[in-house]
């Protein structure tokens, strides 16, 4: 229960794992697993238009409850613009994906254990001063080839799409773009914009996550009385 | 708002003997007295690698060491060196020429005070794939940064974290730096302000006497980050995490955009 100490509470599926807001991210996985039976997923991009949209935080818990059902799952900070996984972990980040990717050598020691047993971490490492260009590379392209014999699926943190041209050169290096939009937040020109960048190179767009969405009532939830004990138990 | 002990100071050039730091282990008693009496409980010896080989910083830092214990100081000293900006930096890292600051994996660069060279961030990029992170010394006093913000903005996005010397927010120090020091702290690249005690009168070991102009600047929640949080973050060797956009003068919430 130490670990638990350094994760982020914003990681719900390990944190709340009966919270309304985790059952979504396993509907999320359930999701994907049907999206996988015609075409395998085995590397998942999770984005959005803006910062601020919440896909690390997205990224992260689905990694999470994708480790929770099984699979042995990789979640790879690939935003080199605001990382945050080693914040969410708890994890140091002297070496991480740029290293990987600029001295090579045996991948293993740039992943770090997650707090479940099927979850391993690669933080994104020092942020270079060209990050597209790094992302873009043919020494990305090797790395993230040689990641899919390390687990079933990957999960890839990214920069958002507007602004960046990271998450698009991404893109069509992946199975499929989940796409986080945050309720309120976004701006539907914005939105419109990111997905038309990512048709343009073709990318799969698995789905959108909407994100942030206020409850009026949490106690109005299912989960309320799935959870609720009968009275007189103890 | 003062903050309270214990405090960290990342920068103090007391090391008896060295460069610009203090001649006598005398004098560094007096300064680390100084220090203690300011609530400081952790103290970074620092010296620059281009004069003091690390051979040189170790004897320093034992002497340094044996005087405070001596004298019965409650004070933990780590040492370190500051290491001038050169092409090859990581080279001479991995070569074991420059001392991190103790244990805590962070390296002190300073920047040249004229130039910002072409080759920087990419120096700062290849030492930090060492499994370094990048402290620089007094950003505030390097021209380029203060000429051209795009720069500032880029070392932000490297995580690159800046450490502005507490005499450069002085009353008696120049406007420049004064002002240059403020904008690097608004610009998020400064997250914590060090002594930079040196030999002479104006570089005391003090960090308290600067709370006042940075909490009229910036807020208490500015000034406990810049004077406790973030330097014990660093000592004890975690990341420090950037948040640019959050901290804002507070004469501009009072002024037009």
């Amino acid at each position: 229960m130490s670990e638990l100490k350094t994760l982020e509470a914003r990681l719900v599926s390990i944190t709340q794992p009966r919270s309304s807001a985790a059952e979504q991210y396993r509907s999320l996985r359930t999701s994907l697993e049907f999206l996988g039976v015609a075409r395998p997923l085995h590397k998942v991009l999770v984005t959005s238009a803006v910062p601020e949209s919440g896909k690390s935080l997205t990224a992260a818990n689905l990694a999470l409850a994708l480790a929770q059902g099984g699979r042995a799952t990789l979640l790879v900070d690939a935003d080199l613009r605001r990382p945050s996984q080693h914040h969410l972990f708890g994890l140091p980040n002297l070496t991480g994906l740029t290293s990987a990717v600029t001295r090579g050598g045996e991948l293993g020691q740039y992943l770090a254990p997650g707090p479940l047993a099927g979850l391993r971490i690669m933080t994104s490492g020092p942020i270079p001063p060209n990050p597209s260009e790094i992302l873009g590379s043919t020494a990305m392209r090797d790395v993230l080839e040689q990641l899919e014999a390390e687990a079933d699926i990957i999960v890839l943190d990214s920069p958002p799409v507007v602004g960046f041209t990271d998450a698009v050169i991404l893109s069509n290096r992946n199975d499929g773009v989940i796409y986080v939009v945050r309720a309120g937040f976004n701006s539907r020109k914005a939105d419109l914009k990111a997905l038309e960048l990512l048709r343009q190179v073709e990318a799969r767009i698995l789905g959108v996550v909407l994100n942030d969405l206020k409850q009026p009532d949490e106690s109005l939830n299912y989960a309320y009385y799935y959870n609720r004990r009968p009275a007189g138990t103890p | 708002m003062k903050p309270k002990a214990p405090l960290v100071d990342l920068n103090a050039h007391v090391l008896p003997g060295l460069d610009d730091g203090i001649p006598s282990p005398e004098a560094a008693l007096k300064r680390l007295h100084e220090a203690h009496a300011d609530g400081v409980r952790v103290l970074c010896a620092v010296s620059s690698s281009a004069v003091s080989p690390k051979a040189r910083v170790t004897t320093a830092h034992e002497r340094l060491l044996r005087v405070a214990r001596e004298a019965g100081l409650e004070l933990q000293i780590v040492s370190g060196h500051q290491a001038a900006l050169r092409p090859d930096l990581a080279r001479e890292f991995r070569e074991g020429s420059i001392l991190p600051l103790g244990n805590s994996g962070y390296v002190f660069v300073e920047l040249p005070p004229d130039d910002f060279p072409s080759y920087t961030l990419d120096a700062l990029y290849d030492l930090s794939l060492e499994g370094t992170r990048v402290l620089l010394i007094h950003p505030e006093l390097n021209y380029g940064l203060q000429k051209n913000p795009a720069l500032v903005k880029k070392l932000c996005e490297m995580e690159v974290v800046g450490v502005a010397a507490a005499r450069h927010l002085r009353r008696k120090s120049s406007r420049v730096a004064m002002s240059s020091a403020l904008s690097l702290i608004e610009a998020g690249l400064v997250q914590a302000v060090a002594s930079y005690a040196g030999r002479t009168q104006d570089r005391p070991a003090r960090l308290t006497d600067v709370a006042a102009l940075l909490g009229r600047h910036f807020g208490d929640s500015a000034v406990e980050s810049l004077l406790t949080k973030t330097p014990h973050a660093i000592s004890a060797g975690l990341p420090v995490e950037m948040r640019p956009a959050s901290r804002r003068p507070l004469a501009s919430w009072f002024s037009p955009a």
